[in-house]
This record gives C-alpha cells, sequence and structure tokens, in this order.
C-alpha cells in the first residue's frame, strides 16, 4: 500500500465519526432509493405481468344489450385478437354477520365452460365452478379475504328481492380489480364493502333473462394491432346496441388508480432520497473542505517534495471515494432488503395476482454509482484547490485572518460596550464563512429534514381536522335506496332528540370542458345549509350558490375552470357506476395507511333499479360555474338542491322535491337510538355516524404516527450527527485558539460558553435558512403526494415548528458535550506550541 | 549562593515529568530542583527536547508534574486543582508564545482589553500598548501588523494584567533578528520596569548575556546555573 494510501486510512481513522455521518447519510438516501424505486419497478412489472398473462382488455365497449354473436364479427376486425362478451349486473348482498351494513355485488359472467379469453382469473383457491345451472360463484379474493370466506362458504345475493344463496367455490384475483374499487369516481379500496364475484352465464341469464344478450365486451389487440381504428370500428359496429364511449385499458378504474399510485410512488422514490443525497453532499463538501484546511502544511509538504497536482487532488478524491463506495455499497444492500420489505406491506392492501419481485440490479447499481457520483462531486472542489495550492503558500504559516471588524458593529453600536469575550463569539462567526457555513448549512439541512418528516403527516392531519370540524357538521348521514320526496323526512324531524335534519340529493355527473371531462358527485344541498360547510379557495365560507356550480379545486385544474366559466353537466357513461358515494369520503392522505373499514364509501343504487340500467338517460346542458371550493378529499362539487332537481328532474323522471340522502344532528344521547331508527327504516340504503368514522380514523392515524414517528426519529438522528460533526469540528479547528485563551486564563467555563454562544448564533442563523426552506420543500413533497382526489395543501403547525426548533437546539446542547469535554481537556502545553 | 526564602518566587523540589507514549514512557524532564528569585530575568537554555518547554508549561500551570513538588509563593502547584490552576494563570503568570497566538478578530488594544478584562486591577490597556510602542497601531488587527509588531502585542497582552511571573516560550523563535532584537528590549524593559520575574526559554545561546542568570539543560536535566550580574541590554547583542 501506498504511504498516501496509508495517510487516507490513518485520516480516516481519526475522525471516524465524521467520516461515519457522511457515510451513514449517503448509506440512508442510497438505501431509500433503492428500496422505493424498487418497490415502483417490482409493482409496476407485477401489475403489467398480471395484464399480460390474464389478457387484460386492451379496450372495453358497455352496450345496453347486444346479441351475444356480434362478438364474431368483432372477432374479424383488424388488428384484433380476442374479444368475449360478458353480462354484468349488480345486486345487493346480504351477510349476515353485518348488520345494517348493505353490501354490493358485481357479478360478472363466465363463459360456460373454461376461463375468459379476455380477463381472465387467477385462481387462488378452490376450484372453477362446474359448467351446469349450479348455484355456485368465483369470489373477488379481497372481499373474500376481508370477510374471511372460503371455497365451500355461501354467499346471499337479493336477486329482485330475494335473497338466492350460492356456494363460494373458488376464490380468485383479477387484473381488473387488483385495485378493488367500483368506479374510477370513487378511488378508495372499498373491499368490504363492493364485492365482485363471477359466475356461469347460463345462471347469470336465468337470473336476469339475459339469455343470448351481453352488456360488456372485452378486446385484446393483436401485436401490432391498431387499437384506435379497431375502437373506432368497434364503437360504429355496437352502435345499434347502445355502445357506449370505449373505455382504453389505461382508463379502466383498477389500471388508472394504480397508474396514478406509482406515478406518486416514482415522485417519492427520486425526491426523498434526493433530499438526504444533497444534505449528504453538503456535507461532505464541508468535511472535505475542512479537511483541506487543516493539512494545508501536509499538501505544502506533498507538493514541495515532488508530488504532482493530480496526485494530490486524487488522493483528498479518494476520501469521497471510500464514502461513496461504503455508503453506497450498504445502502444498496440495505435498500434491497427494505425494498423486499415494503413490497410485501405495500401490497397487503391490494390482490396482485402475479409478483414480479425481484432483485432490481439496475437500481442497485444506480444507487451505488449514484453514491459515489455524489460524494465526488461534492468533493471535486476542495480537492481541486488542495492540488491548486502552490507549495510556498501552502507550507508557510498562516498568518492570521479576518483582520476587520464586523458591519453590524458599526450598525449596532451597543455592541461595542459588550465585553469581549461577549463580541469574540460574534466576530469568530463572522470571520471564517467556510466554518460558519458548515455549520449553518448542517443545522439548515437538520431543519429540513425535520419539516420535510412531519410536514406530511401534519398537513394529513389538518386535512382530516378541516374536514371534519369546518365542513362536515352532521353527526348521521343517511341514504336511500331510491329518492324520495323530501317531506318523508318529518317525521324524522320529531323524533326525539334529532335536533337538525338537512335534506340531501347526490347526484353522479359528468362535466366536459374542451376535450377534457371529469366524473364527479354533485350534493344538491340547501342553500341555508348549517350541516354541510363550504369554502373557497382561501379557506373562507362560501354559500352553496343558487344557481350553477360550486366545483372542487381538482376539478377546475383539470378542466381549465373558473368562476363565471361555462362546463357541459351530463350523466356518467355507464364505464363508471351510475351511483353515488355517500359516506364522508375521507381517505388518509398518507402513505402505507392501512384504510379503516369505515372510510370506505358505500355505495347505493340511487337511480338505477336492477334491470334499469340499459335505460339511456339524457342529460345534456351548460352550467355556469359559480365558484371553485377547497376539499382536501374527495371530488364532490356542490349546487343548490333546488337547481340539482332542476337539472336531474326531466332526465331521471325524479318525484317532485326528491332527495335520496339525509343528514342529521342529534343529542349525543339519543345517537344511537337514532341511528337504529334509520338501519330499520324501509328503503334505507346506509347509514355513517360521523363519531364512528372519526374514531376508526383517528385509530388509523395513530398508526401512521407510528410511521412519521419512526421517520421522524430517523431524520433527527441524521440531524443530530449533522449537528454534532458541525459542532465538534468547530471546536477542533480552534484548538489553539482557545487553548491560548485557556493559557491566559479564561476559565474552562467562559471559553464553553464563548463556543456556545458562537455555536448558537449559527443555529439561530441555520435555522432562519432552515425553516423557511424546510417548508418549501415540505410542499414540494406534499406536491408529489397530490393526485385527483387527494388536494392537500402543505399545513405545518406551529408547535410542529416549535419541536423542531427545539430539538435542533436539543441537539444542539448534546452536540456541545462533547466539544466542552474537548475544550476541558485540552493539552495547553501541546496546543499553544502548535502552529496556526 | 542560595536565595533566603523571602526572594523565592518560585521552588522546584524534585520536580519531574514523563509521558507515556504507548508501552514507552519518556522522561521530559528528569527530577529537578530549584528555585526562581522574585523579580529575576531567568534564561532557560538548551536544545530541542531538552526538557526547557516542558518546565517552562509546568512553571506556568499547564501542565503538571509527574512527581515533586512546585512551590509557588509556599503554595504547591501539582496539588491544584484545574480551577485552581486557571486562577493561578489568570492572576499570577503571563504568557508570551513563539507563534504570538493573539486573536485574529481582535484588533491589537482588544487584544490586550481581553486579557486586562479578566483580572480586577490591570494596567490600562492603551497604556500599555503604548509601552511596547504600538500606541498608534492599537486599531489594527493581527492580520495588519508584522511579526514583531504582534509579539509586542502578545507581550502587553502578557504584562497588563501585572502577573507576577512573565513566561516567554521561544519570543524570537519566528521572528528575524532585528525584530527579535526589539522585542527582547521591550521585554527586558518592561520586566525590569515592572520588576516582574521572568523566565525566557530559547535554544538561541547568543541571548544568554542579557539574563540574571541562565538555565543549562539538556536531555531532561539542569545541567548548569550560570549567575550574570552584569547583564547585557539586548542591543549589545552580537551574533
Amino acid at each position: 500500500m501506498s504511504k498516501l494510501h496509508l495517510k487516507l486510512l490513518r485520516d480516516l481513522r481519526s475522525s471516524p465519526f465524521m467520516f461515519a455521518g457522511i457515510v451513514l447519510l449517503l448509506l440512508v438516501g442510497i438505501a431509500l432509493f433503492v428500496a422505493s424505486y424498487s418497490l415502483y419497478l417490482n409493482l409496476e412489472q407485477s401489475y403489467a405481468t398480471s395484464y399480460r398473462r390474464l389478457r387484460l382488455a386492451d379496450f372495453t365497449v358497455p352496450v345496453q344489450s347486444a346479441p351475444a354473436q356480434v362478438v364474431t364479427r368483432l372477432r374479424r376486425l383488424p388488428g384484433v385478437r380476442e374479444v368475449e362478451g360478458r353480462t354484468i349486473r349488480e345486486v345487493e348482498i346480504r351477510l349476515p354477520t353485518q348488520r345494517g351494513r348493505k353490501v354490493t355485488g358485481r357479478i360478472l359472467s363466465l363463459p360456460e365452460s373454461g376461463w375468459p379469453r379476455v380477463n381472465s382469473l387467477k385462481l387462488a383457491a378452490g376450484a372453477a365452478p362446474g359448467t351446469g345451472l349450479q348455484r355456485e360463484l368465483l369470489l373477488e379474493a379481497g372481499f373474500a379475504e376481508y370477510h374471511g370466506y372460503r371455497p365451500g362458504d355461501t354467499l346471499n345475493l337479493v336477486v329482485q328481492d330475494d335473497p338466492l344463496g350460492f356456494r363460494i367455490v373458488g376464490i380468485v384475483q383479477s387484473p381488473e380489480y387488483i385495485f378493488v374499487v367500483r368506479g374510477r369516481e370513487a378511488p378508495y379500496p372499498s373491499e368490504s364493502t363492493f364485492a365482485v364475484v363471477w359466475i356461469r352465464e347460463g345462471v347469470v341469464d336465468e337470473l336476469f333473462g339475459t339469455a343470448g344478450a351481453v352488456n360488456d365486451i372485452g378486446v385484446t389487440m393483436a401485436p401490432g394491432g391498431n387499437r384506435r381504428s379497431a375502437v373506432r370500428l368497434a364503437e360504429r359496429l355496437l352502435e345499434p346496441y347502445g355502445a357506449e364511449t370505449a373505455v382504453p385499458q389505461e382508463e379502466q378504474p383498477s389500471v388508472e388508480l394504480l397508474r396514478l399510485d406509482l406515478l406518486g410512488l416514482q415522485n417519492l422514490a427520486i425526491f426523498f432520497p434526493l433530499l438526504f443525497l444533497t444534505i449528504a453532499s453538503l456535507s461532505a463538501y464541508n468535511t472535505l473542505g475542512r479537511m483541506v484546511h487543516e493539512q494545508q502544511g501536509q499538501i505544502g509538504f506533498l507538493r514541495a517534495v515532488g508530488f504532482s497536482k493530480a496526485t494530490v487532488g486524487l488522493h483528498y478524491l479518494l476520501y469521497a471515494v471510500a464514502m461513496g463506495v461504503l455508503g453506497g455499497g450498504l445502502g444498496a444492500g440495505l435498500g434491497y432488503y427494505l425494498g423486499i420489505l415494503i413490497t410485501r406491506f405495500y401490497t397487503t392492501q391490494i390482490q396482485v395476482p402475479y409478483y414480479d419481485v425481484s432483485p432490481r440490479w439496475i437500481v442497485l447499481v444506480v444507487g451505488f454509482a449514484l453514491a459515489v457520483v455524489v460524494a465526488v462531486a461534492a468533493s471535486l472542489s476542495p480537492a481541486l484547490s488542495a492540488a491548486r495550492m502552490t507549495p510556498a503558500e501552502a507550507i508557510s504559516t498562516q498568518g492570521p485572518t479576518g483582520g476587520r471588524a464586523p458591519l453590524i458593529e458599526s450598525w449596532l453600536p451597543v455592541l461595542r460596550r459588550l465585553p469581549l469575550q461577549d463580541r469574540l463569539p460574534l466576530r469568530n462567526f463572522l470571520r471564517n464563512p467556510r466554518r460558519s457555513f458548515a455549520t449553518v448549512a448542517g443545522v439548515a439541512s437538520a431543519a429540513m429534514l425535520l419539516l420535510v418528516a412531519t410536514g406530511l403527516l401534519d398537513s394529513s392531519v389538518a386535512a382530516i381536522e378541516f374536514y371534519f370540524k369546518s365542513s362536515v357538521h352532521y353527526d348521521i348521514l343517511a341514504t336511500y335506496l331510491e329518492p324520495q320526496p323530501q317531506f318523508s323526512l318529518e317525521r324524522l324531524r320529531r323524533s326525539p332528540g334529532v335536533r337538525r335534519v338537512e335534506p340531501l340529493l347526490a347526484m353522479p355527473a359528468r362535466l366536459t370542458k374542451s376535450d377534457q371531462q371529469q366524473t364527479i358527485l354533485v350534493y344538491g344541498i340547501e342553500p341555508d345549509s348549517r350541516l354541510f360547510l363550504l369554502y373557497d379557495q382561501r379557506e373562507r365560507p362560501v354559500a352553496v350558490p343558487p344557481d350553477g356550480l360550486l366545483i372542487p379545486e381538482s376539478t377546475a385544474r383539470k378542466l381549465n375552470l373558473w368562476e363565471g366559466a361555462l362546463v357541459r353537466l351530463g350523466l356518467p357513461e355507464q364505464s363508471v357506476p351510475a351511483t353515488a358515494d355517500f359516506s364522508p369520503a375521507v381517505t388518509p392522505p398518507v402513505p402505507f395507511l392501512p384504510v379503516p373499514e369505515a372510510w370506505q364509501p358505500r355505495y347505493r343504487e340511487l337511480l338505477f333499479a336492477p334491470g334499469r340500467a340499459s335505460i339511456k338517460l339524457d342529460l345534456d346542458r351548460l352550467i355556469r360555474v359559480s365558484g371553485v371550493s377547497y376539499q382536501p378529499v374527495g371530488i364532490t362539487a356542490y349546487a343548490s338542491i333546488d337547481q340539482l332537481r332542476e337539472w336531474y328532474r326531466a332526465p331521471l323522471e325524479l318525484p317532485p322535491k326528491a332527495i335520496n340522502a339525509l343528514a342529521l344532528t342529534a343529542d349525543a344521547a339519543n345517537l344511537s337510538a337514532i341511528e337504529q331508527r334509520l338501519h330499520d327504516l324501509d328503503g334505507i340504503a346506509s347509514v355513517s355516524v360521523i363519531s364512528t368514522i372519526r374514531r376508526e380514523i383517528d385509530t388509523a392515524l395513530e398508526q401512521a404516527q407510528v410511521f412519521f414517528n419512526i421517520m421522524l426519529a430517523f431524520s433527527m438522528a441524521l440531524a443530530g450527527i449533522i449537528i454534532f460533526n458541525a459542532t465538534l469540528m468547530n471546536v477542533i479547528e480552534r484548538t489553539r485558539e482557545i487553548s491560548t485563551l485557556r493559557t491566559l486564563g479564561l476559565s474552562v467555563g467562559a471559553a464553553v460558553r464563548m463556543i456556545w454562544v458562537e455555536n448558537l448564533l449559527a443555529y439561530v442563523v441555520g435555522l432562519l435558512v432552515g425553516v423557511p426552506v424546510g417548508t418549501w420543500l415540505a410542499g414540494l413533497f406534499i406536491l408529489a403526494y397530490e393526485s385527483e382526489s387527494f388536494n392537500m395543501r402543505l399545513v405545518i403547525f406551529p408547535h410542529t415548528y416549535v419541536i423542531t426548533v427545539l430539538s435542533i437546539l436539543a441537539t444542539m446542547a448534546l452536540a456541545q458535550l462533547p466539544g466542552t469535554r474537548f475544550i476541558r481537556r485540552l493539552d495547553l502545553a501541546k496546543a499553544t506550541k502548535a502552529m496556526g | 549562593m542560595s536565595p533566603s526564602p523571602d526572594q523565592v518566587l518560585l521552588q522546584l523540589e524534585g520536580v519531574a515529568k514523563s509521558y507515556v507514549m504507548g508501552a514507552v514512557t519518556v522522561p521530559a524532564l528528569k527530577p529537578s530542583t530549584f528555585a526562581v528569585r522574585s523579580g529575576e530575568f531567568l534564561m532557560v537554555l538548551g536544545p530541542s527536547g531538552s526538557g526547557k518547554t516542558t518546565l517552562l508549561n509546568l512553571v506556568g500551570g499547564i501542565d503538571t508534574p509527574t512527581a515533586g513538588r512546585l512551590l509557588f509563593r509556599g503554595e504547591d502547584l501539582a496539588q491544584m486543582a484545574d480551577a485552581e490552576l486557571t486562577s493561578y494563570r489568570r492572576y499570577r503568570v503571563g504568557f508570551v508564545f513563539q507563534f504570538f497566538n493573539l486573536v485574529p478578530t481582535l484588533t491589537a488594544l482588544e487584544n490586550v482589553q481581553l486579557v486586562a478584562d479578566l483580572v480586577d486591577e490591570p494596567l490600562d490597556a492603551l497604556e500599555t500598548l503604548d509601552t511596547v510602542g504600538l500606541g498608534d497601531r492599537a486599531n489594527h488587527f493581527p492580520s495588519e501588523l508584522s511579526g514583531g509588531e504582534q509579539q509586542r502585542v502578545a507581550i502587553a497582552r502578557a504584562m497588563v494584567k501585572r502577573p507576577a511571573l512573565l513566561l516567554a516560550d521561544e519570543p524570537t523563535g519566528n521572528l528575524d533578528f532585528e525584530t527579535g532584537i526589539r522585542v527582547l528590549t521591550v521585554l527586558t524593559d518592561l520586566s525590569r520596569q515592572s520588576g516582574t520575574t521572568t523566565i525566557v526559554v530559547t535554544h538561541n545561546s547568543v541571548l544568554a548575556g542579557i539574563a540574571d542568570r541562565v538555565l543549562r539543560m539538556r536531555s531532561g536535566e539542569i545541567v548548569e546555573v550560570e549567575e550574570q550580574p552584569h547583564p547585557i541590554s539586548p542591543d549589545e547583542v552580537r551574533w
């Protein structure tokens, strides 16, 4: 080993904590990158494999009713590989153990024998249904798992008011329901209240009288087939049978939601590691900079005895390479295992038929290379400055630097009246920009880390608080199976304990502007509603408009709408359920948070009784946007209830003064009795009690809190390393100066106090920089998580700022301890003799 | 001729210092007995590694002996706690270092004032600076001063607190001859005018003539003590 390399090793050994600190930062950054990007790739590949192996339709055309033979004609279209027609119906499912909870079942017909050629299934347990007319079905795995169903159990489907028992013969996973959602407008996992079942088509035809007809046609394309042309031809061919607009694979609800989820994950997989790596590079830059500064004499010697500039420069770059190799190697290894763990945890919420989880070597290699590149890039400037030093300049005793009074003493004459021991820290802070910058940057980085980690949690809590404290002021929300006249509320109003009852009409809608459209739920509420409070984008209360539509921010952005703009209102295609979500649509906008059952939307057939679903309804009118509202979660537009009735009355043949839900407040003592009474009422579809939902949300938030506390602890530990390094370096670099003062009679306490004050100055400046930048970064982090349905705003509570600042100051106090110990144990004799 | 007890400022009785370097114990100062008289100008001479700086550090209270007693006006420095040693250095000792060790962010005057603030009855900082011939450079920062000027500030800084003992470790070691002589002149003048006991450590034997006594060291031992009843002035020193 060359002596220079030996020097490198010994230098590393002489300051192991600083070296380890940077290695740890790199390690965390790379581990996060490798883990999260591997997760992203694992999921993406698993989905793609599942779609391919189970032949997910390249596009689907919903029709009102088409003869089954049309499939044969469709197969002849150019570029088409396979076509399959099926019947889809929705029914109610009665669960014996779930009193009061109505579950929606979606029946999909299976071919008479074998598996579908399009949108096939993976059998997770049991067997395929027999080919006869037995009442057998296959149950989607998410629902089965949630409710504990196994092959051999019975499921009761209510078909035309008759509960029919079906034997579950198999549990299956479907490429269409990896993310079990009922439609694009309800982007929440709903395996508890939404069951998908597959039944042989003979049985389906017998139940619904649909023999020889299909209402949903899935098409797969041959390699190289022109899908656009096939879609056009298929739509034309199916037009006589009430064809809706074809749904391409990428707009299939599960596919689209998984893609959005992947997109958010990809953002996180890049953004968060980037933050760690940036901080690591800053630390590497500072440490190398200090090292070069300290070893100026050695550099001078090396150059004087004949080492070339390149050798000297490379020698210092090797430190960076060592840090990068160690941090990158360990980080990639840790990230690999973390990736497997996180993938396992992440996929507990979804049903993936085929997993493609494997070591993502390219990610490992990129992660490792990234660590080396980051470390080397950060160290380039100090290494170059070492290489460029002339021997004479480097070897000479460095004279004193910083020979001028700081301007601040001219601006604030009071400073000049302070004892010199108190003025020294300020001057020292200003005298050495490099050293001060290192400490300030360390503290600022720590503040950024903490704020980014806490920002997401605070924003989630704030969004939920906003929903429950500001928006929702009812205790119970109940939905009807069929639209009712409003006077049906009168009896309820007179019930004991009921304080206020308000009518609600909720209608699905499709908003179209130019070539953009969005499916949305419109709530019709009373103009003087006290149970539904609305807010504008600046979170100021706003009344429901007497005419026009108050749309959420996300819709305004997507369709490029503004107050006063016109938008086309229509009914959504049948490809999305023509029903509404009536539960408070709060899904925890935090990653990895399990979604409790009560958050999940409950759907009811609001508009269409089974068998009426194929009626073509016509609603198409231009309406005015009366304002844009702030809603942290969900996409709901608001209109006055009378206005909504006017829009929907004719096309849907609504009764006069129609409502299809109600909201009420009641005395706490009577709440339970009222809930029971509502359950017992005929025609009630679902009853949601806000306090129950809130409890479940709080429980889920507690779980999330654990996740964030771990993240916070992690960030604090890293912040500690950064501050510790910066502080200790600050003391070590000034050994001679402190020793001189100690030799001249300055007590340990006074010397420590001086260093403390100086560090405190750096911390204050670091916090002044780190807090706003950290807040800004937290905002970016929130943006990375934003989707159509989650419209969180960055909120960082004042107490979070206080905790962040106090944590950093506490870390600072701890970080002083080794410095203080160092000062106490200074060898004055040796240190005062040392050259500058 | 041994000094009478009331003349003794500092008494070394078998004082020794050794350092443990791994498995090896290196004696830096072998057991030494010696007295420093009040008001004398003592020069400690010896080559590198002779133990002179160790001796100075022990006397200055920035190092503690491994054996023996080191009495300052009857109080044993070897038995003092760290706080007592700090107090000893603060009120009794003035230091002048080879590399000046000025605080770079303080002006010449502020450097002197900083130390003056540590004691109850210091000299006037500006006057002291004036005494070393730097009254007109009072507001200059160390980076704006020459080496000699910096060392004179260091002397003023050491003297401003009226120390009983002034210790200078190679005060001219980092200066050219002419400047060194100027610094020594200041040092001896101040020392003699104020009656401050002064110990100067140097390896430069031509300076020996300016001291009242010369203590020669070799290999950690005091090998010779030479009285000089008629010391010369620094400007009479010839190389």
